[in-house]
């Protein structure tokens, strides 16, 4: 018996995985992860690669209300939260809501903008809620930021504080696609046009339910948080590591196996889970030590991963 | 959670037990009153945790126990004494409040008391009684060293099972190594409870001298007299030689020393090799199979009739070698004192006299005259019988003429004083007849029921054996019940146990080492590649069977049945892919989704069902798992 709504997320992905994300599956289905697990995405890759359109499609296909903000260096934090102005006919200030009261935000590029914006950001995502001028506006549920950014140091670009990378559930990054699929996308050429057709295919309550199910009934078995634990544990030790995961990694971790399960039809978690979704929950909130902060952290903690070993009864 | 105060009391509890128990019989009715009611005092108090006897109390009233019990301690009473004390200082103990201290003392006490027991008695129950006690007190120990520290700690089941799991490897390992040292330390040929304890000794049915009619019924004596390891033998062979009776004095067959000079040799015969368990007896008779040639293993005097004697009195348990020759010819050799074989006292009856008169009549052949008497005996209509038996004055006479029933003795006495009377000389001999096959074992078991005496007549130049028993009308009945006594099932059983213990512990002395290490000895000088017996392995490789079965079981034990099912299914998969190993980092999911294999889809499934969930197998599931593994092997084959 598949948990609920189970086959409402699984059309989702079938729809996208077959009409706009040819070679994307991975990342879609980290995304899928992100957002049952009630996470926020980052999706970091050169430009061009389909970043936006992966938020883009997610949002088209889920029916929830969309806002996208394009960081720039003179993005302002109102720009984002919404500001009040003097309404006249009433004779007082009136809240307009900015961008980040939808359900899904997406926010290209956010290291273009500078940090004081970036870090208007922080409260939404942790809190999920905005104060602005001294008033407390709650965001709407479900709440969902995805940011995509590039990683290549480019002029305008202020990187994210750790504080801020620990607080995205997942990061990954999309890849080029194959060779054939690259070839059948020049020659169709982009996909942005049909993005508009794509109607919803699960409704807010179904996201609800289906976020519930995750976090109620996947069950985490004494096992895996061992295992989990160790995971962790590793990364503190490891000798190229200066920081290793936190606390909320390890609860995100978690969180995103239950989902990874939820995807595979399962009401419990398996080490499988847990692989597969530990370098896009830990790698981006590691610190290196500054002699080896060339290597990739991916690799570092694939390393890990590829260390500890898995229990088995 | 357990507090670590209730398996301790378990364990004082189940060490008192053990160390009295083979105690029990041997205390006096105050000990045998006081210790199971203090037990069950002290485990009510202990649920209570409220107790009768204060600590100075509880001093002051050993102090009294010891000085009455000193008082009668002497020389000869030693160990009853010492063994009471002990057993009152525990029941003392087990009404007091316990303190680590305490329950030392306890264990202690428990200790000295199997000890103690040991100088009363070495029966089969000491071995498993000190099995288990070396388990509860090393655990015991190992549990107080927490309790030392914290009286309240209490650990979770986990943990109890993990201190109870390292604390197990004491006790199994010493006992490992007690087996060792038991075959090779050092030992005397008198073991000190023998010297301590000088009134075990059996009295069995065999007697010294045979008076028929000496008492009015025969009641035989159920106790067991020895054990002989020998191979399975015709029921009419068993004749187990003892003793030989030759002078009669009054009514009472008596053994006198064979006259001096007297020589006796055997010819022919089936050589029969037996070791023999001796129980230990008031006399010092050696038995074998009729006729004995040879007794090895233990220091014995021969007489010239085959009667073996041991050199010393001891009251131990002993065990020995024989080697008999079945069917030979006992032949005296040169003349035979044949007045002392003839000799009869006076007070014969007139009709015994005319009756052996009659029988000699026209006959100068001793053979005729054996056969005559038979066939006397046999006219007689006897029965052989137990009770309402001839009485004292004329028992032979009686028996012969008027009551007609008797046991072995009216037999062998009247015909061999007919023989006399008829100028043929004759001795008795007494012994065993027959004898219960063990089921389980190569050996047999005489008991005091089995005891016997036949004739011997000097025919032809030997002396042959005659049993006229076998002449009364039911005899063959009665002698063919004695051959082979069927047991029960679990009688027959716990006669193995004890006659292993027998053989492996208590026979098992300084000669038993010197034979050991001379046995081991000669086959390391004649080994040679490829010529070794399978018996040569038996031991050794039992032991070291032994060993590996308990690590490997111990081991097993440890690790769940969920964990031992995947490492079958992983080490399956890793020979059908020539893995060397699976990577301990490997899900058992992605090893199924690799082999592509259904089975092994359902096999993970239902395991990870079970582990990642936090629950055990249920048996169903178990069995399904090993259904799978098995068909996952045959395709494999």
């Amino acid at each position: 018996m598949p948990p609920a709504k189970h086959a409402e997320v699984q059309k989702v992905i079938d729809a996208l995985e077959h009409r706009v994300l040819h070679g994307k599956e991975r990342a879609l289905r980290l995304s899928l992860i992100a957002l049952l697990a009630g996470g926020h995405l980052l999706l970091e890759d050169i430009p061009g690669l389909g970043k936006t359109t992966l938020a883009l499609a997610l949002s088209a296909a889920l029916g929830l209300s969309f806002g996208r903000i394009q960081c720039t260096s003179d993005l302002l934090p109102s720009d984002i939260t919404g500001l009040s102005i003097y309404d006249r006919d009433a004779g007082k200030f009136r809240f307009i809501e900015g961008p980040i009261f939808n359900n899904i935000l997406l926010a290209d590029e956010i290291n273009r903008a500078m940090p004081k914006t970036q870090s208007a950001m922080l409260e939404a995502m942790e809190e999920r809620r905005v104060t602005v001028e001294g008033t407390t506006y709650p965001l709407p549920e479900p709440f969902l930021v995805i940011a995509t950014q590039n990683p290549v140091e480019q002029v305008g670009t202020y990187p994210l504080p750790e504080s801020q990378l620990d607080r995205f559930l997942i990061a990954t990054g999309i890849g080029y696609p194959g060779a054939d699929l690259e070839k059948a996308i020049i020659r169709r050429g982009g996909i942005r046009e049909e993005l508009r057709d794509i109607a919803p295919l699960l409704s807010r309550d179904d996201l609800l339910e289906a976020r519930r199910t995750v976090r109620e009934q996947i069950q985490l078995g004494e096992l895996l948080i061992d295992y989990i634990y160790r995971l962790v544990e590793a990364t503190r030790n490891h000798p190229y590591i200066l920081s290793g995961l936190s606390t909320r990694g390890a609860i995100n971790l978690a969180a995103a196996a239950q989902a990874a399960a939820y995807l595979e039809r399962r009401d419990y978690v398996i080490p499988e889970d847990v692989q597969l979704v530990a370098v896009p929950v830990g790698a981006h909130r590691l610190i290196l030590r500054p002699q080896h902060e060339a290597l990739p952290k991916q690799e570092v903690l694939q390393s890990i991963v590829a260390s500890v070993p898995v229990p088995r009864g | 959670m357990v507090t670590l105060r209730r398996p301790l009391e378990l364990l004082t509890y189940a060490s008192c037990i053990l160390g009295v128990a083979p105690l029990y019989l041997y205390l006096q009715p105050l000990a045998q009153i006081a210790a199971p009611a203090a037990l069950a005092l002290g485990i009510a108090c202990d649920r209570r945790d409220r107790y009768p006897l204060g600590r100075h109390a509880a001093t002051l009233l050993s102090l009294l126990l010891f000085a009455w019990y000193a008082t009668r301690i002497d020389r000869t009473v030693l160990v009853e004494p010492v063994v009471n004390i002990l057993v009152l200082l525990l029941a003392i103990r087990l009404v007091t409040a316990k303190t680590g201290r305490n329950y030392l003392q306890i264990f202690l006490l428990a200790i000295f008391a199997l000890a103690g027991s040991s100088l009363l008695s070495l029966n089969l129950l000491f071995l498993p009684a000190l099995v288990l006690l070396v388990f509860c007190v090393t655990i015991g120990l190992v549990l107080l060293c927490f309790f030392g520290s914290d009286s309240t700690i209490a650990l979770r089941w986990k943990e109890l099972r993990s201190v109870l799991g390292t604390a197990l490897l004491l006790p199994a390992g010493s006992l490992l190594l007690m087996l060792f040292f038991f075959a090779i330390l050092p030992r005397t040929e008198h073991p000190l409870w023998n010297f301590l304890n000088p009134a075990a000794a059996a009295s069995s049915g065999f007697s010294q001298t045979v008076s028929p009619g000496a008492f009015a019924s025969n009641a035989a004596n159920p106790e067991l007299v020895f054990r002989v390891e020998s191979a399975e033998l015709p029921p009419e062979e068993l004749y187990w030689r003892g003793t030989v009776l030759n002078h009669l004095r009054e009514n009472t067959w008596v053994r006198e020393e064979p006259p001096p000079g007297e020589q006796e040799r055997l010819r022919g015969g089936r050589p029969i090799e037996q070791t023999i368990y001796l129980e230990p007896q008031n006399d010092r008779f050696l038995f074998a199979l009729d006729l004995p040639q040879d007794l090895t293993g233990i220091r014995s005097r021969v007489s010239s009739d085959r009667v073996s004697k041991l050199a010393t009195a001891t009251r131990k348990r002993v065990s020995y070698q024989a080697t008999s020759l079945l069917g030979a010819r006992l032949e005296p050799v040169g003349k035979v004192d044949t007045d002392f074989y003839l000799q009869l006292p006076p007070g014969i009856s007139e009709r015994l006299r005319a009756t052996a008169a009659s029988l000699a009549a026209g006959s100068s052949s001793a053979a005729e005259k054996v056969a005559r008497t038979e066939d006397f005996f046999r006219g007689q209509q006897l029965s052989y019988a137990t009770d309402d038996l001839p009485g004292t004055t004329a028992p032979i006479d009686e028996f012969l003429f008027s009551k007609k029933r008797g046991y072995c003795e009216f037999f062998a006495s009247s015909f061999a004083i007919l023989l006399r009377l008829e100028g043929v000389p004759t001795r008795l001999v007494g012994g065993f007849f027959g004898g219960t096959r063990s089921e389980f074992g190569n050996y047999y078991t005489l008991t005091g029921t089995a005891a016997h005496v036949w004739v011997e007549a000097l025919v032809d130049g030997r002396w042959q054996r005659l049993d006229p028993s076998r002449l009364a009308q039911n005899g063959a009945t009665i002698l063919a019940a004695a051959g082979n006594r069927p047991q029960a099932w679990s009688h027959s059983l716990l006669d193995v146990a004890e006659y292993y213990w027998t053989r492996a512990v208590i026979t098992y002395d300084l000669g038993s080492q010197l034979h050991l290490a001379r046995d081991a000895g000669r086959k390391l000088r004649t080994l040679r590649p490829g010529r070794l017996a399978a018996p040569d392995f038996l031991l050794p490789g039992a032991i070291l069977l032994f060993l590996t079965g308990t690590i490997w079981l111990g081991r097993r034990w440890r690790i769940p049945v969920e964990r031992r099912l995947a490492q079958r299914f992983l080490r399956l998969a890793a020979r059908r892919y020539h893995l060397k190993e699976i990577p301990a980092t490997a899900g058992l999911e992605s090893v199924a989704r690799r082999l592509k294999d259904p089975r092994c889809t359902e096999f993970v499934a239902i395991l990870s069902r079970a582990i990642y969930r936090d629950r055990r197998l249920t048996p169903v599931e178990r069995q399904r798992l090993r259904v799978l593994l098995k068909e996952l092997r045959r395709r494999e084959d």
